[in-house]
């Protein structure tokens, strides 16, 4: 049993004039402790609905969440079970998720608040402030004063006070400069390690999960469509979403080469295409590709894809 | 030799503060774009890249004053009276930006907004200016472009969106595009068709560029030369494949380190660690002595907190503002 235990979740939204749109159609994953599990997508293949939905910030509309052995309750007006608040959630912009008002070290205790209520001690402001690397003596400072990426760093550090044993992060590093990324990257990668906590991470940036996730889900339209390493995946693509989606990243290599264009836009997650959810854009369909949705299969140890057109064991 | 099309000569921008001072944002910037030519512009957030864009614009914030010289064609821009260089925006240099609704009327039709540019610019006819606009349009390779007229902007893609910005802003035939992170706010996929639509349309049009960008891998795609912009100044310049593999200021090379594509795959505890750039820009009106790069640099040397240090020639057309030059003769 996983630490976070998410099985054939799905998400919806009222889309416009009464239809209904299914942002996650059907999602298995695991995340467990000590382990970087990135969720890697373009925008509208549900990988935030997954990553709220993971948290409880939305309550799904199929499928089971389960954290740390319990089904896992959307946040609500009720106070959450206690066990469960050791699952946390940081945001994209360092900006927002920061009252402008508040001292970071009021803020960072503020985020301890729910490992007290919880009849534990919190990690002390100080403590969560070095743990991501800033000074103890910046707590009295307001987050203006801080950096982008510092600014991440705070909201990190307020994640820790609550002495979370799993934190879902949706693109914590996408907002920054790159030298700030970097080093925000290797950040959570230490904390997973000296915390034994899990992390899922969202993120649109392939070339850099692959370096520091233990395993990549790659999502399109509602479904992981290949899961692996990630320096695997990013290797050696075993889906033909994943592969155009390396080949469409432009390289920092001088050689001056274009990056390969994958045609189309992501169809209307409201209609999406009959069978297989990537065939009107994929370089490789058959007719057949139209007819049945392909199921994700274990292709090699630690590998799956959702095309039947791989050759690998059928579906079990 | 041809002519540049574009000649940025020592350009100084300064900004009011709200303390009533100013503050320098750009310092003693100079480039060149040649006809046809892509020159791109990296550097972090606040190296001054978008403020020298917009200075050729002639678009500076409220307050914004800029010296030096922009040649344009023969012409000084910033002797030009503010009317004078508006009226060539568009018809001469135009420009597109990170977000393409900056530049497109969420209220007006497509054909509303890039006739009127030709109506305007051009004195075309109403005809006129619609074949051009459905010419245009189709260069783009926006499907169905006679339907695509009568749309509003929302009623595009993101990705489509650009293309009918990119198409607006060239309908008038300009001879310089710039543009501002251009596919920063697109998925990875869509943002390899603009790359490639940018890249066909200088080849097509022998449009010149300039790209603003802050990503590596969009510089290496479309560039040229690059230039390295670092607290208001061109720390490094020089052609694409040198300053992109072979980078000799020390804040691209940590730029260039510090990205994923760099070092050797791993996976998990085998996970290689990133190569960060430690520190942050210095704040503008705060610039440290001498070399502002220096609180990060890990070539410094005493002499570096000395005067600031000149952009010099390291090799043919290859520049940086740097004493030390890693593959100089006889360089350690």
């Amino acid at each position: 049993m996983s630490l976070l235990e998410v099985r054939g979740l799905t998400v919806s939204y009222d889309g416009p004039r009464g239809t209904t749109v299914q942002a996650v159609a059907g999602v298995d994953l695991d995340v467990e402790a000590g382990r970087i599990v990135a969720l890697v997508g373009e925008s509208g293949c549900g990988k935030s609905s997954l990553g709220k939905a993971a948290v409880g910030l939305i309550a799904p509309s199929g499928g089971s969440i389960r954290f740390a052995g319990a089904p896992l309750t959307p946040l609500g007006r009720r106070a959450r079970p206690r066990p469960q608040r050791k699952l946390q959630m940081v945001f994209q912009d360092p900006f927002a998720s920061l009252n402008p008002r508040r001292r970071i070290g009021e803020l960072i205790a503020e985020g301890g608040l729910v490992a007290r209520e919880a009849g534990e001690a919190p990690m002390p402001v100080s403590e969560c402030l070095s743990r991501v690397g800033l000074d103890p003596a910046m707590a009295d400072r307001f987050p203006h004063q801080f950096s982008g990426g510092q600014r991440q760093r705070i909201a990190i550090a307020r994640a820790l006070a609550a002495r979370p044993r799993c934190v879902v992060a949706d693109e914590p590093i996408s907002a920054l400069d790159a030298s700030a990324q970097a080093a925000v990257a290797n950040l959570l990668v230490d904390l997973v390690r000296d915390l034994d906590m899990g992390l899922l991470l969202i993120s649109h940036d392939l070339a850099i999960v692959r370096r520091i996730a233990d395993e990549t889900a790659v999502m399109y339209l509602g479904k992981i469509v290949e899961s692996g390493p990630g320096a695997e995946v990013w290797r050696d693509p075993l889906h033909p979403y994943t592969a155009g989606l390396i080949r469409a990243i432009p390289r920092p290599d001088g050689a001056g080469r274009l990056p390969d264009d994958l045609p189309g836009d992501v169809p209307d997650p409201a209609r999406p295409p009959s069978g297989c959810r990537f065939h009107p854009r994929c370089p490789v369909a058959v007719p057949a590709c139209a007819a049945a949705e392909p199921p994700r299969r274990t292709l090699r140890p630690g590998r799956t894809a959702a095309c039947d057109l791989l050759p690998g064991p059928a579906a079990g | 030799m041809t002519v540049p099309l574009l000649q940025v000569e020592r350009l100084v921008i300064s900004l009011p503060t709200p303390d009533g001072g100013r503050v320098l944002a750009v310092r003693e910037v100079s480039f060149d774009v040649g006809p046809g030519e892509i020159v791109g512009i990296a550097g972090e957030s606040g190296c001054g890249k978008t403020l020298t864009a917009l200075a050729v614009m002639g678009l500076l914030p409220p307050g914004g004053r800029a010296t030096g010289r922009i040649g344009f064609d023969g012409r000084d821009l910033l002797a030009l009276r503010p009317s004078a260089h508006r009226a060539m925006l568009g018809r001469d240099i135009a420009m597109v930006f990170q977000d393409p609704m900056t530049a497109l009327h969420p209220m007006l039709s497509v054909e509303r907004q890039m006739t009127e540019h030709l109506r305007h610019h051009r004195q075309l006819s109403a005809r006129a200016a619609r074949d051009r606009a459905v010419e245009m349009l189709d260069l783009v390779r926006i499907p169905d472009p006679g339907g695509a007229l009568r749309r509003y902007p929302h009623q595009f893609s993101g990705g489509m969106r650009q293309r009918v910005a990119i198409a607006m802003a060239l309908v008038c035939g300009p001879r310089l595009l710039i543009a501002d992170e251009p596919t920063t706010a697109l998925d990875v996929t869509v943002q390899a068709g603009i790359l490639r639509l940018l890249h066909r349309l200088r080849d097509e049009l022998g449009l010149s560029m300039i790209v603003i960008t802050h990503d590596m891998g969009v510089m290496s795609a479309l560039a040229d030369r690059v230039g390295v912009m670092y607290a208001g100044r061109i720390v490094e310049e020089g052609p694409r494949p040198l300053v992109l593999t072979r980078p000799r200021h020390p804040y691209t090379a940590g730029l260039l380190a510090a990205l994923p594509d760099a070092g050797p795959d791993g996976e998990g505890a085998q996970a290689s660690r990133l190569q960060a750039l430690p520190g942050a820009p210095p704040a503008l009106a705060d610039l440290p002595e001498g070399c502002p790069f220096l609180p990060r640099c890990v070539r410094s040397r005493p002499a570096c907190t000395g005067a600031e240090p000149p952009l010099r020639p390291v090799a043919p057309g290859h520049a940086i503002a740097c004493p030390v030059d890693p593959f100089a003769q006889g360089a350690a």
